[in-house]
């Protein structure tokens, strides 16, 4: 019996084994190359960009014999991107040597240790070049880990001719927007203005212009305290729940709009005014777009007295702390840095650069003559707050803001409870974030 | 072939039944071996100790001289036939009979030789290529047979094989196998409830009760002279008439009569006796010796009829002539047709303790 | 409609009678109607979102988006799936996924096949435990496995290797295939096993040539829920597979990008998806035919 059950315990074993030798043969010759590691820098990019960095790439490689540059194509969502990142960080995988983020997730990544700092390998002349927005947005707690590779500031676009026609001057302040739309809309064929109400990121970047110009604040990274459950707070959600369904001159879909639904409104000729990002710009001006030459760019608009403001976005590097090679990683990030490979990306894709000197670059320009524009509405640009957690207060942000658009909950009561739940949540990180 | 020989088996379950609780056996090459009980008595239990599909709890299997209790069932060489066959529904009739072989590495073609062999054997090889749902009862019953036979075991193990078949197929089915068994080498070791079957088929016959052997003998022997009380009752139908009586000197005083006990017979005070149906004699005119009887029922059975009968406050039961019986017809018996049993139920005979029992 | 009313006017003669068999027929109908009405709802409501992404996967851009609602592509247009094909290795990818995922599920049903003939043939009372624990565990969530994997597999070089989805698809279905296969097991009549076991087959032998083929309907069943699995499962093939040659199709789903940064390319989205699906549709129905012949052919034996 004894010998049986051995007999038959092998008997096991070696059908495991053989189908496990099966599988084995059949990837054979799955695993990559590898090529050491010793001579590659590796960075994941969303899909629609990967074809633009592979000219900065293939000149790096040139520069750099023997070196490759792998560019990893990522997920086009920006969330997965963002979870993959943290997945292979937290793993100490040093896969990545290079971090391609958005500027909210500096500080996140920052804190946890993930990046290694960079202020050393970029001195102050150095960074002074870059525009002073993106630049602060890649610093935490004093130090710099994200060079700013293109930039995104939150824009105002009107219907110039339209405006022009009826004898009207851009609006400078809320109520202004809120006379000029109304009096130049025709809804449901076209609507006065039109931003993104989803439940999202993109609505705290709304948000935060009209925070702005109101003169109100979030949280302030610095001492951590939360503006939202003052009345400017609330009157600047009042304003964008008056547009909705007081005095309507949003549609009532906007608040499921995304940056896209918008803009195709606005380009088919149906809305008067847009809040959008630069990249409007160069599909409005495209030879089938209907409105072709006929738009003006400006920022936000603001209450009396305020001041207006552009939500500021975009993309930089920063050089993961499990890189073996950071020195390539920093050599890779001063070489997509220098004008010329901030034409090579921006001149084909309209993206914003990250360089002052860009913005009067005559090659740039002429690619884009909207620069010039976009250059110094950047003067405007607004930070979300660089804070560890800031996923979490956005997300705070995001489910008030959208109960008071979308289910009628009085907006001083949602950003009570909005400010509530933020300094809970601050608090309880407390002790980490104020160190 | 060697004898196949069971000693002092116990089998206990886990939940603490005694399934098995002493049992030694011997069953020789081409005889028939007929483990005979009412249901839980242990009777398939043993057969499955037997192929190994139980393990014993104490005890020795042999075959000859070698013991076999660590064989695995595949490596015991045996032929078992299921109560309800066991076919294997996915295969083909030809792969039913040939799968054991086919494990043993026979050869190919010798193992078609085998199967269609048996097959034609047992008349079934028009449907070698069949599955079992596309056969009748009986049919399958064939495979369930032929699918012991084709290994040529080295013992047989019957477990009710005929208990899932009409009557009329039992009958013709119960003669067949009789055929067959006559013409194996091997020992056959059958199991049954059912005395008619073990009566006709056995060489010998095991009586089992409560885990034991009662007594093994031949068909014949165990009808004339039971060893046990439950054996006297189990074996032959109708069932014998018992009557429970005290003794008072050489008189055994029953609800019904008193009956003069035998010189020389053991036991004590108490005594049961036992008459079988076909050793009473019925008469209309008083019998010299007898007794009147009140007939209560009368059963035509065709070439008999069962009378139902009192006499005084007991029963008792008379196979007679197949005709109309009066109200109260005169009955007697041969004395020494009278089964003695003391009060543990133990066979008693004039002249002494004993019997054929090997209890 | 018809079929109800054919053969009664034939019958009888009279308007009288034509009448009754008229009202009394027109039960019959309406609860036509109303079966008819009930199953286009459930089709409406199964089939409707796939055929709106079939659509989508056919407008022009335009159409895609445009206000008021375009129902029907006009013109049809094929430049989504080309864009798809051309711009991505989707047939790789596909090949990939099948790939994985039919690995994943041989091997998740052959562990299972043998958990599940132990576990079935249990004597005592072990088995409701070990039964509610594989329960248990398979209620656990796999994300949060992701992280261990991820640095498991980091460890074994495995990233970009087949080995790193395939291992733990079978490993995360091991408890749904055990249960399915347990309980069919557990259906087969003890006498078999013995009838194999006397016949001298192994447990291994009885596995292969007893259980699995009479348990077909079952082990189809449970080969096609991890099949469905393997193939739909994101969050791993995402994390671990990162170059093209080695995606699956969601995660080379999950790269298909636009023109620009906020545009989501719903054409081609749309035309990923009934792509990624179609080969799951197909083998669902191959392997549902298997099923139902199983399932006939043990009625016969009945």
């Amino acid at each position: 019996m004894h010998r049986l059950r051995l007999r038959r315990g092998s008997g096991l074993r070696i059908a495991t084994l053989a189908l496990l030798a099966g599988i084995a043969a059949g990837c054979g010759g799955a695993q990559e190359g590898g090529a050491g590691g010793a001579g590659r820098v590796a960075v994941m990019l969303p899909p629609g960009e990967r074809p633009f960095w592979m000219p900065l790439a293939r000149d790096f490689e040139r520069a750099h014999p023997g070196v490759t540059v792998d560019l990893i194509e990522g997920p086009q969502s920006t969330d997965l991107r963002e979870n993959l990142y943290t997945a292979s960080l937290l793993a100490r995988d040093p896969s990545f040597d290079l971090v391609y983020m958005d500027v909210t997730w500096t500080s996140k990544f920052a804190a946890a240790g993930w990046l290694r700092p960079l202020e050393g390998a970029f001195p102050p002349q150095e960074r002074d070049r870059w525009l002073p927005a993106a630049r602060e947005a890649g610093m935490f707690r004093g130090r710099l880990y994200r060079v700013p590779v293109r930039t995104d500031v939150g824009l105002l676009y009107y219907r110039r001719d339209w405006l022009e026609g009826a004898g009207y001057a851009p609006p400078s302040t809320f109520d202004e927007l809120v006379r000029v739309a109304r009096a130049l809309e025709d809804p449901p064929r076209r609507w006065g203005f039109v931003w993104q109400g989803k439940q999202y990121e993109g609505l705290v970047c709304d948000y935060l212009e009209v925070l702005t110009g109101f003169g109100g604040t979030w949280v302030d990274p610095a001492t951590l305290e939360v503006g939202l459950d003052r009345p400017q707070a609330a009157a600047a959600l009042e304003f964008l729940v008056r547009c909705r369904s007081v005095d309507p001159i949003s549609p009532p879909g906007v608040a499921t709009y995304q940056e896209e639904e918008s803009r195709r409104l606005f380009q088919d000729g149906r809305a008067v005014f847009l809040r959008n990002w630069p990249y409007v710009w160069r599909l409005a001006q495209r030879e089938d777009s209907p409105i072709r030459g006929k738009i003006g760019a400006m920022s936000m608009v603001h209450a009396p007295g305020g001041r207006s403001a552009g939500t500021l976005g975009g993309w930089g590097l920063g050089v993961s702390a499990y890189s073996r090679r950071p020195d390539l990683a920093v050599a890779f990030i001063r070489h997509v840095t220098t004008l010329e490979s901030q034409r090579v990306l921006c001149g084909e894709t309209g993206y914003a650069p990250a360089l002052i000197e860009a913005y009067r670059d005559s090659a740039l320009l002429a690619a884009n003559p909207f620069l010039d524009r976009i250059g110094r509405l950047h003067a405007n640009a607004v930070a979300r707050p660089g804070i560890a957690r800031y996923a979490l207060a956005s997300d705070i942000l995001q489910r008030h803001l959208s109960a008071a658009l979308a289910g009628g909950e009085p907006a001083a009561r949602a950003l009570r409870e909005a400010a509530r739940e933020t300094r809970l949540m601050l608090g309880r990180a407390g002790a980490a974030e104020a160190r | 072939m060697a004898d196949l020989t069971g000693h002092d088996l116990v089998k206990v379950f886990p939940d603490g039944t005694r399934a098995l609780d002493g049992v030694s056996f011997t069953a020789r090459p081409s005889r028939v071996l007929t483990l005979l009980g009412p249901s839980g008595c242990g009777k398939s239990t043993l057969l499955r100790v037997i192929a190994g599909l139980e393990r014993a709890t104490s005890g020795t299997l042999r075959f000859g001289e070698a013991p076999f209790d660590e064989l695995p069932p595949g490596r015991r060489e045996v032929g078992f036939v299921f109560q309800n066959y066991a076919l294997y529904p996915h295969l083909t009739i030809a792969d039913n009979l040939g799968l054991a072989l086919e494990v043993r590495r026979v050869p190919r073609g010798e193992r078609e030789r085998r199967v269609r062999e048996t097959a034609e054997m047992l008349g079934i090889a028009p449907l070698l290529g069949r599955r079992p749902a596309q056969l009748s009862g009986g049919q399958q019953q064939r495979v369930a047979l032929g699918r012991a036979l084709v290994r040529r075991p080295r013992f047989y193990l019957l477990d009710e094989p005929l208990s899932n078949l009409d009557a009329l197929l039992r009958e013709g089915m119960r003669a067949e196998l009789k055929s067959l068994f006559g013409r194996v080498e091997s020992a056959v070791i059958y199991v049954t409830h059912d005395q008619a079957e073990a009566m006709s088929l056995s060489h010998e016959v095991a009586v089992m009760r409560a885990g034991r052997i009662l007594q093994c003998a031949p068909p014949l022997a165990l009808y004339a002279r039971p060893a046990d009380l439950f054996v006297a009752t189990f074996v032959g139908s109708p069932r014998m008439t018992v009557w429970r009586g005290r003794r008072d000197g050489s008189m055994l005083h029953t609800e019904g009569a008193a009956l003069a006990t035998p010189a020389g017979l053991g036991g004590g005070d108490q005594l049961d006796v036992g008459i079988r149906p076909e050793d009473v004699e019925v008469s209309d005119r008083p019998l010299p010796g007898g007794w009147q009887a009140t007939l209560e029922v009368s059963e035509p059975l065709g070439a008999r009829t069962l009378l139902t009968l009192r006499i005084g406050g007991a029963t008792a039961r008379a196979m007679a002539e197949p005709r109309e019986w009066p109200a109260r017809p005169w009955v007697r018996w041969p004395a020494d047709r009278l089964h003695w049993f003391d009060a543990s139920g133990r066979r008693l005979d004039p002249g002494g303790p004993g019997g054929s029992g090997n209890r | 409609m018809t079929a109800p009313r054919g053969g009664a006017p034939r019958r009888t003669g009279g308007p009288r009678d034509r009448a009754g068999t008229a009202t009394a027929g027109r039960g019959v109908p309406a609860a036509r109607v109303l079966w008819g009405l009930a199953l286009a709802l459930v089709l409406a409501w199964s089939v409707g979102p796939a055929a709106w992404q079939a659509l989508t996967a056919l407008k022009p851009d335009a159409q895609i988006t445009h206000v008021p609602t375009v129902y029907l592509p006009h013109p049809v247009t094929w430049k989504h799936v080309e864009t798809l094909w051309s711009r991505k290795p989707f047939g790789t990818y596909l090949a990939n996924s099948a790939w994985v995922a039919t690995w994943a599920t041989l091997l998740c049903v052959s562990f299972a096949a043998l958990a599940a003939a132990g576990l079935a043939r249990m004597p005592g009372r072990g088995r409701e435990p070990l039964l509610l624990g594989l329960l248990f565990l398979s209620l656990f969530p796999p994300i949060l496995l992701l992280f261990p994997l991820y640095e498991g597999v980091r460890w074994l070089g495995w990233i970009n290797h087949p080995l790193a989805l395939i291992l733990p698809y079978a490993a995360l279905n091991l408890p749904l295939a055990v249960w399915v296969l347990e309980s069919a097991f557990r259906q087969l009549p003890l006498e078999l096993d013995e009838a194999a076991r006397l016949d001298g087959l192994s447990a291994l032998a009885r596995i292969r040539r007893i259980h699995l083929p009479l348990a077909m309907p079952a082990v189809a069943t449970a080969a096609i829920l991890v099949f469905i699995f393997c193939w739909n499962e994101f969050m791993l093939a995402l994390t671990f597979m990162t170059t093209d040659a080695r995606k699956t199709v969601t995660a080379g789903i999950a790269s298909v990008s636009g023109a620009s940064l906020y545009e989501i390319p719903w054409g081609q989205l749309s035309a990923a998806i009934v792509l990624a699906t179609l080969p799951l549709v197909l083998l669902v129905l191959v392997f549902e035919r298997r099923i139902v012949s199983g399932l006939t052919r043990g009625a016969i034996k009945g």
